[in-house]
């Protein structure tokens, strides 16, 4: 995917970012609305763009119309399953290219081996990841050079 | 002529007394008692035999009535008056004789009628023969054969009374037989019985019914090599020649999941006779154990979801500025989050059984240096161990230890588990040790604690899903009663087991194998 040519136009406060790039989208997608407010604080804290869909469909448009650097992405979802939705994004030219981080609170083995055979670059537990933890994976993948 | 008849007289006399000396020698030899009476039944004379026997001389018996020698005197007299009519001698007759000898003696009478030349009745030669030996004889004789006789009738009734027994324990057995034929027939668990080579003798409806079989064809057949339904060659499958005891849990079929024993038969020798094979059904405490762990784990799941929010919401908290909240409300947050943790590794905990039920969760085995495996497990505990001054052992007894063919992680969650405990239940101070031995087929390890202990009681439980012996449950509150249980569950995933001794407040051995890795 080409980062340099999306650029937002959002307004946000770009004074102690790293990189003297824009700042990163994410595309979160989580059902719970307080997960999704305490994540969201979080991310916006570490200076990302955050985008929030809370279910599948929604997840899909704003992921191709977006194109987000990294996609945080829940398996129990209402309606399409999380594995549908990478499914989906990994079957489409335009969104295949975004890693996918699976945060689901699944985390047996075979549900770690079918996300990762669907492509997602990693699998967080949430209930065994600090927020912090979360925030500092999402940053290294973002921040790490894509084909 | 005169003097030749007196020559010839006297030539006559001469004869005659020579017949008479003659007469006399012959009677007086005669070993029969014969005396001679005249027509009114007067003795006039008697020979020696009847002097010895009556015990009378001669004299004295000469001028006796001849009936009056006896004790049956009318019955001798009618004897004597029948012979008197015959021609002939008449038969004998057994009577008493009064002996002055020898008293009361039987004798045989016999008696023969004397006549003249003429015809005429001139009296009776009467003969006495004692045959009281002989009748003594024959009365013990009787009284022999009627003892023997009733020697014979006893011996009979007792022959009688063994045979009636005999028929009662027989009836005894028979009742006995069908006791235990109607058990077998009734017995909800299958029944499977095998002679000494294996053949079967014996199946009952339930094993009939559980093995898809019918008895007809499996009876005399080799229970070993079995094909005669898909489950019974499944059953055949799984057991062991060799083995006299064993117990395993077969999956026949999706709905059929059976717990199978095999019991040595032995005679009072202690010889193998044969074995029955018991097939116990356990496919409903099965299905009910597999809702129990759908329901821990989505109840887990479940809670996880919650519970990663209230954790981030701390974590949030606790991360902000120090102006924004109060010292002593940080306090109470850091211990929200605490607990939110400890909670959390419940759940996980839950989940882990979970992983452990799972059947045919994803194992990886492969070749495993146990003694790595140690070591890292020593390193997590450390600083545990050294809080509570507990010191970790290990001792080989091998300088090497071989590869076992394990799951690396799996392994490691054994040894976790049990240097866990052992710290969790060592109160104060002491050691743990672990050992290990190489075994022609596996691993032996074991860990020894010099905690707690486990009650006698208790014991039995211990490796039950939920179950915690009342004094740990004192010692450690926290804990879920899962360790154990899924310990068990991996070691004999592995093919291994798992045992221990323990001594309530002296401390507990786990053992457990590990199949050793065959190149």
């Amino acid at each position: 995917m080409d980062e340099t040519t999306q650029t937002p136009g959002e307004g946000t406060n770009t004074a102690e970012s790293v990189t003297s790039e824009s700042p990163k989208k994410v595309l979160a997608v989580e059902d719970d609305l307080f997960l999704k407010e305490l994540l969201a604080g979080k991310l916006s804290d570490d200076e990302f763009n955050v985008f929030y869909a809370s279910n599948g469909d929604e997840a899909l448009t704003i992921a191709s119309t977006e194109l987000p650097d990294v996609i945080l992405l829940d398996i129990l979802l209402p309606g399409m399953s999380g594995y549908e939705v990478l499914e989906k994004l990994k079957a489409d030219e335009n969104t295949k290219n975004i890693p996918v981080i699976i945060l689901s609170n699944f985390g047996q083995p075979e549900d770690i081996e079918k996300g990762k055979a669907l492509g997602a670059v990693d699998f967080l537990v949430k209930a065994n990841n600090s927020l912090d933890a979360i925030v500092s994976r999402v940053r290294e993948i973002a921040t790490s050079p894509q084909a | 002529m005169a003097e030749q008849n007196n020559e010839e007289l006297e030539r006559m006399k001469e004869d005659l007394e020579d017949i008479e000396m003659y007469l006399q020698e012959f009677s007086a030899f005669l070993p029969l008692s014969v005396c001679s009476v005249n027509p009114i039944g007067v003795v006039i004379s008697v020979n020696s035999a009847f002097e010895n026997v009556s015990g009378y001389s001669a004299l004295d018996s000469t001028g006796k009535r001849v009936e009056d020698f006896f004790v049956e005197t009318e019955e001798v007299k009618a004897f004597l008056g029948e012979t008197r009519e015959s021609k002939n001698f008449t038969e004998s007759k057994q009577v008493t004789l009064l002996s002055k000898s020898y008293g009361k003696r039987t004798v045989d009478l016999t008696a023969s009628r004397r006549s003249d030349r003429e015809g005429d009745f001139i009296g009776f030669f009467v003969g006495i023969n004692d045959i009281t030996e002989l009748t003594d004889l024959q009365n013990r004789l009787e009284d022999k054969v009627a003892e023997q006789t009733q020697d014979l009738l006893l011996r009979t009734e007792e022959l009688e009374r063994s045979r009636r027994e005999i028929m009662l324990a027989l009836s005894n057995v028979e009742e006995e037989r069908n006791k235990t034929f109607s058990l077998v027939m009734n017995l909800s668990d299958g029944l499977v019985y095998t002679d000494v080579e294996g053949n079967i003798e014996m199946i009952n409806p339930q094993a009939e019914a559980l093995l898809r079989v019918n008895h007809k064809e499996v009876l005399g057949t080799a229970v070993f090599a079995s094909s005669a339904s898909d489950r019974f060659q499944k059953l055949s499958a799984s057991l062991n020649k060799d083995r006299g005891l064993e117990r395993e849990v077969i999956e026949f079929s999706e709905d059929l999941v059976a717990e199978v024993s095999t019991v040595s038969i032995n005679n009072e020798k202690g010889e193998l006779v044969g074995r029955v094979i018991v097939l116990h059904d356990i496919s409903k405490d099965k299905a009910l154990d597999n809702l129990k762990v759908e329901f821990i784990s989505v109840a887990a799941h479940q809670m996880r979801t919650p519970l990663a929010a209230i954790k981030w919401a701390f974590e949030i908290l606790l991360s902000s500025d120090d102006e924004k909240i109060a010292p002593e409300l940080k306090r109470i947050v850091e211990n929200g989050f605490e607990s939110t943790n400890r909670i959390l590794k419940i759940v996980n905990n839950f989940l882990d059984v979970d992983a452990a039920e799972t059947v045919n969760s994803d194992y990886v085995f492969a070749p495993v240096n146990v003694q790595k495996v140690i070591e890292d497990v020593f390193s997590g505990v450390s600083i545990a161990a050294r809080e509570k001054r507990v010191e970790l052992l290990f001792e080989n007894q091998d300088q090497v230890l071989p590869y076992v063919q394990a799951d690396q992680e799996r392994l490691g969650m054994i040894f976790q588990n049990l240097i866990e405990n052992a710290l969790k239940y060592t109160i104060k101070e002491g050691t743990i040790t672990v050992k290990a031995e190489a075994r022609p087929r596996d691993l032996l390890i074991s860990v020894t604690d010099e905690g707690i202990g486990i009650p006698v009681q208790e014991q039995k439980n211990i490796f039950s899903k939920f179950f915690r012996a009342e004094n740990a449950k004192k010692t450690e509150t926290d804990g879920n009663g899962l360790g154990l249980h899924t310990t068990r569950r991996v070691v004999e995933r592995h093919g291994g087991a798992i045992w221990f001794e323990s001594v309530e407040g002296q401390g507990t051995t786990f053992y457990f194998t590990i199949p050793l890795y065959n190149k």
